[in-house]
């Protein structure tokens, strides 16, 4: 009997050390464990990656070669506007110029990788920290700047970046409708969890088409305007509401792979 | 005693990978939804075919190498590891029969159970 009172206590002990452990020294213990440890956890990290594509690819064969023959005509129909648009930006820059407006903004980029994601939720860490300069809400990105997320926490050496798909993160966008002419539409996306996006409070008179991109806007002041969000996957209208709702597919899935940047 | 000592080492190792697999490989290979379930499975069978305090030593470990990998609070799955493994070792010493069907029995009751303590002790967590 003794013994088993024994056990009881210290299963007991064992429960309070860990919880004040948790509560006092998480981030100290964590920030050395990510000094020592990052460094396999970047090799895991790259070697998954290289391995999921080649699944991938082979799983993939008969899409991508359609892919492939679609991306190609496209390609064809964006170079002929990428010459356009080059004339139109040597126009801008004169016209810039000649009403002394200032340059357009641009990003101060830093790079950083992805090390692991959190198990219970639509968080990701990367090996960059307080000491890199990073601090709450700056906005992550990929290299084609697809929006990714924010830092929710920058410890030491590591920082926790809320993906926009995290349960309960909500922001602004603007939905492009391309038509005779392009129409921007203001929603609020709002993350899901589990890697899914959805939005609400768009305007119900103006129908949004499958595949319209999303792009953040500058309202609410989380991220800079033009980010890349992802497409509409479904928008529908309760005829008893005032808004259109809907799912979009975001772009961040596809790129969770690669290096990310932080818009400092 | 070398034999015992060297077995335990190959244990350790085998959790340090199988929760860098879970929380850094799977992922990066876009499979999200494993995390943590290898080093469970590895915990409940550990606790239920050997006897002592080593499976509880292991558990605790191999959830604070978890919580240490994804970022969370030091506890969140450190404890939830360590409450499956007392369970499972109960289960183990109450199960009359050792058959295939009772294992997976307790093996279904730790799941849930796991799957509850994690939320319970990330909102725990979350909290104080």
């Amino acid at each position: 009997m003794p013994k088993k009172r024994g056990k009881i206590l210290s299963i007991i002990l064992i429960f309070c050390v860990v919880l004040l452990l948790g509560k006092f020294l998480s981030n100290p213990l964590s920030s050395v464990f990510h000094k020592i440890f990052s460094p396999a956890e970047k090799y895991f990290w790259d070697k998954g990656q290289k391995t999921g594509t080649f699944f991938f690819y082979l799983f993939q064969a008969k899409n991508i070669y359609n892919e492939n023959q679609f991306l190609k005509e496209q390609n064809a129909i964006l170079a002929r506007k990428n010459s356009e648009l080059f004339d139109l930006s040597k126009e801008n820059e004169t016209l810039r110029q000649a009403f002394n407006l200032g340059e357009k903004e641009k990003f101060n980029l830093l790079p950083s990788q992805i090390i692991s994601k959190q198990a219970t939720q639509d968080v990701i860490l990367i090996d960059k920290g307080a000491e890199d300069g990073l601090v709450e809400g700056m906005p992550v990105i990929t290299s084609s700047g697809i929006l990714i997320g924010n830092i929710k926490k920058a410890n030491k050496s590591f920082s926790e970046v809320a993906l926009i798909t995290l349960k309960d993160f909500s922001f602004d966008v603007e939905v492009n409708i391309s038509g005779e002419t392009t129409t921007e539409l203001m929603a609020l996306a709002k993350g899901d969890g589990s890697l899914d996006l959805s939005f609400d409070y768009a305007e119900k008179l103006i129908p949004i088409p499958e595949k319209s991109l999303v792009f953040t806007t500058s309202m609410g002041g989380n991220f800079p305007k033009g980010l890349l969000v992802g497409e509409i996957e479904k928008a529908q209208t309760n005829p008893a509401g005032l808004f259109q709702t809907g799912k979009i597919k975001p772009y961040l899935k596809d790129c969770l792979g690669g290096n990310v940047y932080i818009i400092q | 005693m070398k034999n015992d000592f060297l077995k335990n080492l190959v244990i350790v190792i085998v959790i340090f990978f199988l929760a860098i697999i879970g929380q850094v490989f799977l992922p990066s290979m876009g499979i999200f939804f494993l995390g943590q379930w290898p080093v469970f499975i590895f915990i409940f069978i550990l606790n239920f075919f050997k006897k002592g305090n080593f499976p509880l030593f292991c558990a605790l470990m191999a959830g604070a190498l978890i919580d240490f990998i994804s970022g969370l609070h030091l506890g969140v799955f450190a404890l939830s590891l360590f409450s499956i493994a007392l369970i499972a070792q109960i289960a183990q010493q109450r199960l009359k029969s050792s058959s295939l069907a009772s294992l997976a029995v307790a093996l279904i009751v730790c799941a849930l159970c796991f799957f509850g303590l994690t939320h319970l002790f990330f909102y725990v967590f979350s909290i104080i």
